[in-house]
This record gives C-alpha cells, structure tokens and sequence, in this order.
C-alpha cells in the first residue's frame, strides 16, 4: 500500500527528509533476530510503501516537496547523494520567494497560483502507485508557508482524493519565539486541517528538544538532532506491522496509513493525536543497552496514564484509581490509544504482568472495549534497537497545547495586534474569529471526555 | 531551479553614499571569501548581477563563472564629490556609469530643496533606472534605502525616492537605514529636516532602521579601548566591523560605517547564504510590525571586535548575546533593557551555533526584558550557518521597543526651539512645492507615534494582566 509523502515548507521538507532516509535505512538493514524470509517481506513492504523501484533499481521517494523558496529543498536533495535513495525528478516545486511567516500570504496568494502544479505533482506521484494508500503531510505551525499554504494544499487533497487518508502529523514550535506570530498561525492551520485533513499528530520542539538533551546527551542540540528525534518517532509508527498475532511467517501487512486513521481518529471532532516512544538511546550505547518487554511497557504505560513524554522524570506514584467512571480531571483521558512493539519476542513476549491499557476508567463509556486501545506487533525490529514501543494516543494531550495556542492568539487578537498583516492579504476578522471558534469546540470536545 | 531574492540598495547624499560604499566593500569581500570557485550563484546575485565586459548582458544565475560583477545599486547625490571619490577608488568597477545620478549644486541642507525641487526634476531619471534594476532581478524583494536625515539630499531626495518606490512597487519592500543627527550637529536645520523626513518613512517605509550617529561613536571608542594599541601585534584581536584583513582603515567615517554596513550583511544573511532556521527579510517585516506606522527597529549588533582567544568560545557566546541588550551596542542611543518590547528578532551567524545555543540564551535573557503582555514570546529567531569574514560568529538584533519614542521625543524639542521661533522657515517655504502646513503634520505624525508607544507602555506593560474573557462554546 503506498503512500505519498508531502513535504511543505523549509519544516516539512527537513523534517520529511530525516523521515524517508530512516524509514530507508530502517527497511534495509537486517536483522538477526528474525529470519531472512521475514527481513525480506519487511524491507519489500516497507520501500514499496514510501519508495518506487526505478528503473535504474535505485529507490525514489515517493514524495512531493513543496517550498516557496528553494533553500531547504535544494539541501534535502544534496542530501541524498549516496544514500542509496533518491528523490524523484519532478518531484519539487519551488517559488523564488517565500511566504515571509504569514499564514495568509501562504494561504491567500501563493496557493491559488500554486495549486495547479503542486496538484499535478501529487496527481503524478499517486498515479504512479499500484495500490494508493493515502498521503502523509508533514508541516510546521509556525511558519507561513508550510502553515499557510500547507492548509490549502490539505484542503485541496481532501477534495481532489476524498477518501484517502490524510495524516498530518504537525510540527508545533517551541513555546519561546521561533515565530513572533506563530500562536495566528498555528491557530489558523489547526482550524483549517480539523475538518480536512484525517488526523494530525502534534509534534513538539520543546519536548524533542528535552529528550534530545535528556536521554541522548546532547549539549548543544541542533534541529538535525531535533528532526532525527521526530522523524525516528514517526517512522516507528508508519514501518510495517503484522496481522497476525501468532508469529506465523507469511503476513500480510497493514495500510499503515488507512489502520492508523482507522483506529486512532475515527470519532468526528477527536482527530488531535499526540506519539509517544521510548527507548531513546544515543547511537554510540545502543550495542550496551539491553531492554525487557516488561520495562518497557510498564514504562509506556505510566507515560500514558501521566501523559509525560519522556521516560525519564516519570512521576510513578501517580496511579489510575479503579472505580472512576467519570473524569476525575487527575488523568488523561482518551478516544483510543494504539500501542506498537516491535523487536525480539514482540508477538510473544514472557509472561508478566501487564499493565491493563484498556482500563475503563481512561475512556468514555461510549467507546467499546476492544478498540480502546488495539496492540501491534511485529517481531523485527526498528533500527536496530531490539525492542520498542511506540504509543499514539487521540485524547487530553492536546489540551493544552491548544489551550496555549489560542490563549495566546487571543490576547494578541484583543491587542488587534499583527491583524494588518493578514487582512492586507485578503483575510477577514470574521476568518479568525471562525479558527477561534473551531479550535475552542476541540478543547471543549476534549475537556468533556 | 532560481532560488534566491534579489536586493537593491539605493544610496542617497553624502552619508548614504559613504555607508553604502562600505556595504559594497564587505559584501564583495564576503562573497570572494565564500565563493572559491567564482561560480555567478544565488547567494552572489542577491546584491549583484554578472555581465560581459564587452556588453551590458547579464549572465544567467547558474554555473557560470563570475566575469563582472555590478551592483545592484543606484547612487544619487546632488553634489559630486562623493560620488566620484567613490568611482575613483578600488570600487569603482562594481559601479555602472549609468547607476549614478548626480548633480553640482547640492541641497543646502535643505530638505524641501531635496524633496520638492530636486525630487521633481530628477524623478523620471531615478524611476528609469530604479526600473531598469529592477528589470535585471529575478524576484526583487526589497530595496535599501540609505541616507542621512540631517542634511537635504538624503533627507529630501532620499525620501522622495522611498515614496516613489512606495507607488512604483508596492509588493517591494522598502528597508530604510536612516541616520539621525546627534544633539549637536553643526547643521542649524537638522531638526526640521529630520522630523520631515521621520514623517515620510512613517508613511513610506516598511521597516526604518534608524542609527545615530553618536551611538557609532561611542561604539567605535569602545573598539579602540579594547583592542591593544599596536595595529599589527600578533595577540590583538581585529575589529570585527572593519572585517579581518583591514584593521584600522584611515578614513575617518570608515569605522562608524563599517558598523552600519555589517547590520545589513547579517540582516541579509540568511537570504544569501543557507542556514538551519532561515530569516527572510519579509519575515523580518512580518513579526516585527504589529502595527502599520510602528516600524522603527532598534538595531544592535555583537561582537564589537574579535578576541583571537579561541579557547573562549562558549563563554564568549553568552557574553556576546548579554552585550547585545546592552546600550552600549545600540546603534541608536536608546536603552531597550528599560522600555518595552514590542517583538524582537535575533539573528544568528556562524558555523556552530545551534539552536538550543539561542533558546538557552533566549530563556536567560527574557527576564531581565520587557515584552508586551499579548508578545510575551515576541521573538523571530534566525540560524544562517556561514559567519562573516575572520569571525565565528556574529548576532544582530533588531528590536522593536518603545524606547525609540525618547529618541522621538529629543527630536521634537530640538525642532520646537527652532520652530517656536519660526528661525529658518524662509528658506523651505520659498521652495517650489513646498507647503508650509508640512511643518505641522510631520510633528503630528511624530507626535502620533509616540503617543502610540507612550499607550502601549501604559496599556499593555508585560506585568499587566490580561482581561479579554475567551470566547465560550457550549
């Protein structure tokens, strides 16, 4: 099942970059651990998915790059000399000049110019794939045009292939300025991409960002290392996943994409996801780490009850009380929750004790049992890590990042601050007001969880 | 594929002409120092275009080699001798005969002289040549406006030019470096020019960076302490604004200007040359106005001067981030620490400056710093990964803080004890065009843009708290 990568603005392309080069890498290297059969049906199923086999044999991505000015694209494309992937020819599409932050400049001018090619590349691209199965869109909030003109772009996917699945995980910037007007426009992109785009992962610098300092020790971290974090997170979600639960050796495997919304946003309005993953481990000790099942998913699993992003830091007193039904407001509470461990007995891992990641008391009574909270496995492991888990939940996480974004658009709003910028564009109070009114609807459809 | 934007600088007058002349002298010098293989690419034709010796015809941006290299600069000045001394020197080449607009008799310190008379008769020649300019750009993006706002030439003419521009090419941004007399400047009229001028980059402008000319000084005498008093002794370091291989220039403006120039090489950075968070100059535009007529930046630039001592470096960083809030590296006399920020852009230059390097400083430096309460996290951060010549790295940032209003303020008693008097009048009103009601709406105007960063201190301090109830939905 193949699926179409498109990279918006300088965010979306780098980030898109780090992606595709791990899922590549990822997808050729082999494994001891499981049978060369196994290694070979994961490493087909997965290049076919994000690559096409040239004719030369090389791999082409199967993306779209999309930017308003070609710095970051030119770089991404130096960047894959001798890897062993390319990307495709007529792939990029590039303007001279960028969209200078603003979410309507992005949005109101450059994409109705822009829609035509940048929809003929996607059509190209989709075309060229034998069982289409839907579209990854990677963008910031922050910027103009990733934002901006990325929002467009959704929307006209959504219209153009209106049942594929659109995920759209969502780079969301550090609290402390990138963008002095970052709140409008991730405000504006979020209002817009609720209602088109299938679901949206919401990725956040500040917390890759601690990880990256935390848990892989890097003093001086880069957005190399930030987008490494990020894209290794996302890959080992997307990276092929069994069907069957028995160990049997022929699988077939999943549309990743089309599972992901199938399982994690399917309820209407709840389509803000947050990806969770551990371990994180510096490159130079993955040979001296040893990890157990059991740690591992008790430690996810306190992640999930304590909504924290790190395992490290982890506040363990914190535990679910048996007999809430209702919220209580002291925990998370989700739609669905989708758990993948991938790696050495991942199908069959020793008894132990696990923890119970269908407790009711983490869900409204409205959602059935068996999809609270489904688990895949798959006994080969990513990138060589010998065991991992990843954990991509639809519920509270998003609160407060929302929160925060209108809070702060808000007040600036109040402050009539900035709105210059975008009405010369064409944009209207009315416009904000709307993305307002849209994004408090999520929070409140979330806070009544 | 065509990449980059293209700038052009349009220097106008004495001051603009001597500042620019210092651009151009870095700007070639860092892109000779980058650009081993001569190769004409994006990162040179944002600031020049390549021709043929024998005729006028560009070359493509591309693969091809650099044969001769012209500035995407228009010289005006109505007296010559600047101009010429320019042409004279080492960079005459980069300058084309037909750039230049000039005349003999100068402005006489007068800016309706420069604005009305002399603004008429040479408007469809600078227009022509802004055009033909513009013409030879791929995607122009913005314009460079530099001039004084003492005298009459740039003040007079160079704003006319803007205002041109302003109708000619609304989409262009228009980037203004002005510089503002000192207190005591020896021309009587300084006042009068500057707040007519003030007027028309408050309509025109996109972004005015103003600079004065006694914050260059003070500058320029904090470089000459601290660097040890032999020019060629091994353990001194260099002044970083004259750039590493021209310690000491002797041209008396030339150190002062160095500075000017060096804010709109790092300023330009990013659109020049790659780096991990890209600034474009219409970002800088976007997250630094939030209000049309309140577009004056603060400029401030660090290191002064470069230690040779390596072995620093990560204290040095810190060090350098912590002077760059300081008064001492305004390039307007103003002191940003004590008034209030209306947004903040901090652009960073060098090779191993990472990001968290700027969110570590960021955090540190935010308390000691006022931000409007609805911009608590007001900043626009840029990483350009090539630093400028002989330094590792260098830090501009371009605040946008009520503190300019004192700035404002000075001006406006100055020309009030000219004005009260009516001393000099006669020489603006008996010029062709000229109308004496613009003596009071450009201190209207001035008097506006104060009372609106007065207000915003007064409103929206950042320990006010905020009372806007949030919109409730069922």
């Amino acid at each position: 099942m193949a699926c179409v990568t498109v990279q918006l603005g300088q965010c979306g392309t780098q980030l898109g970059h780090h992606l595709l080069s791990i899922l590549h890498d990822d997808a050729k290297h082999s494994s001891s651990i499981v049978s060369s059969n196994a290694n070979e049906e994961y490493t087909n199923a997965s290049l076919s998915t994000f690559f096409q086999e040239a004719e030369s044999g090389q791999h082409e991505a199967r993306s779209v790059m999309i930017d308003m000015e070609a710095k970051a694209v030119n770089f991404a494309l130096q960047g894959t000399s001798g890897k062993g992937w390319s990307y495709p020819k007529e792939g990029q599409f590039c303007q001279k000049s960028g969209s200078g932050n603003n979410w309507s400049y992005g949005y109101k001018v450059h994409a109705p110019q822009c829609r035509e090619p940048i929809m003929d590349m996607v059509q190209h691209e989709v075309e060229k794939c034998d069982h289409f199965g839907g579209f990854l869109v990677l963008s910031s909030l922050a910027g103009g045009t990733g934002s901006g003109l990325g929002s467009y772009i959704t929307g006209s996917l959504r219209d153009a292939f209106p049942h594929a699945s659109i995920l759209n995980p969502v780079v969301c910037p550090y609290t402390e300025g990138e963008v002095a007007v970052q709140s409008y426009n991730a405000l504006l992109s979020l209002a817009h991409t609720c209602d088109t785009a299938d679901a949206s992962i919401l990725l956040h610098n500040d917390h890759v960002h601690r990880i990256c300092e935390k848990l892989l020790g890097i003093k001086h971290v880069s957005f190399n290392d930030v987008n490494g974090v990020v894209a290794k997170q996302l890959a080992s979600l997307l990276q092929p996943v069994t069907f069957s639960s028995d160990g049997n050796l022929s699988m077939n495997f999943r549309n990743v994409l089309n599972e992901i919304v199938y399982t994690s946003a399917c309820h209407g309005q709840y389509t803000m996801l947050d990806l969770k993953s551990i371990p994180h481990v510096a490159q130079a000790s993955v040979a001296y780490s040893t990890f157990s099942w059991d740690s591992l998913i008790k430690r996810i699993y306190q992640m999930m009850i304590t909504d924290f992003y790190m395992d490290e830091g982890l506040d363990w007193h914190r535990k679910l009380s048996v007999s809430s039904s209702y919220n209580t407001g002291r925990h998370p509470r989700y739609v669905s929750n989708l758990v993948v461990m991938r790696g050495k007995q991942a199908l069959a891992p020793p008894e132990s004790e696990n923890p119970d990641f269908q407790n009711p008391v983490l869900y409204p009574a409205w959602i059935p049992a068996s999809a609270r909270c489904p688990i895949w496995k798959i006994n080969r492991p990513f990138e060589k890590i010998e065991k991992s888990v990843a954990l991509l939940s639809n519920g509270t996480s998003c609160v407060k990042p929302l929160d925060d974004v209108v809070s702060k658009a808000w007040q600036m709003y109040g402050a009539r601050a900035y709105l210059h910028q975008y009405t010369k564009n064409g944009m209207e109070e009315d416009d904000f007001v709307n993305a307002f009114v849209s994004i408090e609807n999520v929070i409140s459809s979330y806070k009544q969880l | 594929m065509t990449a980059m934007t293209q700038s052009i600088v349009i220097q106008v007058g004495q001051c603009g002409n001597q500042i620019g002349c210092r651009f151009w002298d870095l700007c070639l010098h860092e892109h000779a120092f980058y650009n081993e293989k001569g190769i004409y690419d994006d990162a040179v034709s944002s600031f020049f275009r390549n021709t043929d010796h024998a005729c006028d015809i560009p070359t493509k941006i591309g693969t091809n080699q650099i044969k001769n290299l012209k500035a995407r600069a228009i010289l005006v000045d109505m007296e010559e001798g600047v101009i010429n001394e320019l042409l004279d020197g080492d960079l005459g080449e980069i300058f084309d005969n037909k750039q230049l607009i000039t005349d003999v008799s100068g402005s006489g310190n007068n800016w309706a002289t420069g604005n009305k008379e002399y603004g008429t008769r040479y408007k469809e020649k600078i227009l022509d040549q802004v055009r033909k300019a513009a013409e030879l750009c791929d995607c122009l993006q913005c314009f460079f406006v530099l001039h004084s706002m003492g005298g009459g030439t740039g003040s007079g003419l160079g704003t006319a030019i803007l205002s041109l521009l302003a109708d000619e090419f609304p989409d262009v941004y228009r980037f203004v470096i002005p510089v503002y007399p000192s207190g005591d400047d020896d021309v009587i009229t300084s006042p009068y020019n500057s707040v007519l001028a003030t007027n028309e980059l408050t309509e025109h402008a996109d972004c005015v960076l103003p600079i004065n000319n006694q914050s260059l000084i003070n500058m320029c005498a904090k470089i000459q302490q601290a660097l040890p008093q032999k020019k060629f002794s091994k353990s001194a370091g260099g002044s970083v604004s004259s750039g590493s291989k021209r310690i000491g220039s002797d041209k008396p403006f030339d150190q002062m200007n160095n500075i000017v120039a060096n804010v709109m090489l790092n300023m330009t950075s990013s659109a020049r040359f790659e780096g991990s968070l890209n600034v474009d100059l219409n970002e800088i535009a976007m997250n630094l106005v939030p209000y049309p007529k309140l577009h004056y930046l603060v400029s401030s630039i660090s290191p002064l001067y470069v230690s040779k001592d390596v072995g620093l470096y990560a204290r040095r960083l810190d060090q350098a981030f912590n002077d760059l809030f300081s008064k001492d590296h305004q390039l307007m006399v103003s002191d940003p620490q004590r008034s209030l920020y209306l947004a903040c852009a901090l652009m960073v230059r060098g090779k191993n400056v990472q990001v968290s390097d700027v969110r570590h400083n960021i955090s540190r430096l935010s308390s000691n710093l006022c931000f409007v309460n609805w911009n608590h996290e007001g900043w626009k951060t840029g990483l350009c990964n090539i630093p400028p010549v002989g330094q590792q790295y260098s830090l501009l940032a371009l605040a946008n803080n009520t503190c300019i209003r004192h700035a404002f303020t000075d001006l406006r008693t100055r020309f009030s004890k000219l004005y009260s008097r009516k001393a000099h009048l006669h020489h603006y009103e008996k010029v062709d065009g000229f109308d004496r009601n613009l003596f009071s709406e450009s201190l209207s105007s001035l008097d506006n843009i104060v009372a609106q960063y007065e207000e915003l201190e007064h409103k929206s301090g950042s320990g006010t708290p905020q009372c806007l109830p949030r919109i409730k939905v069922l």
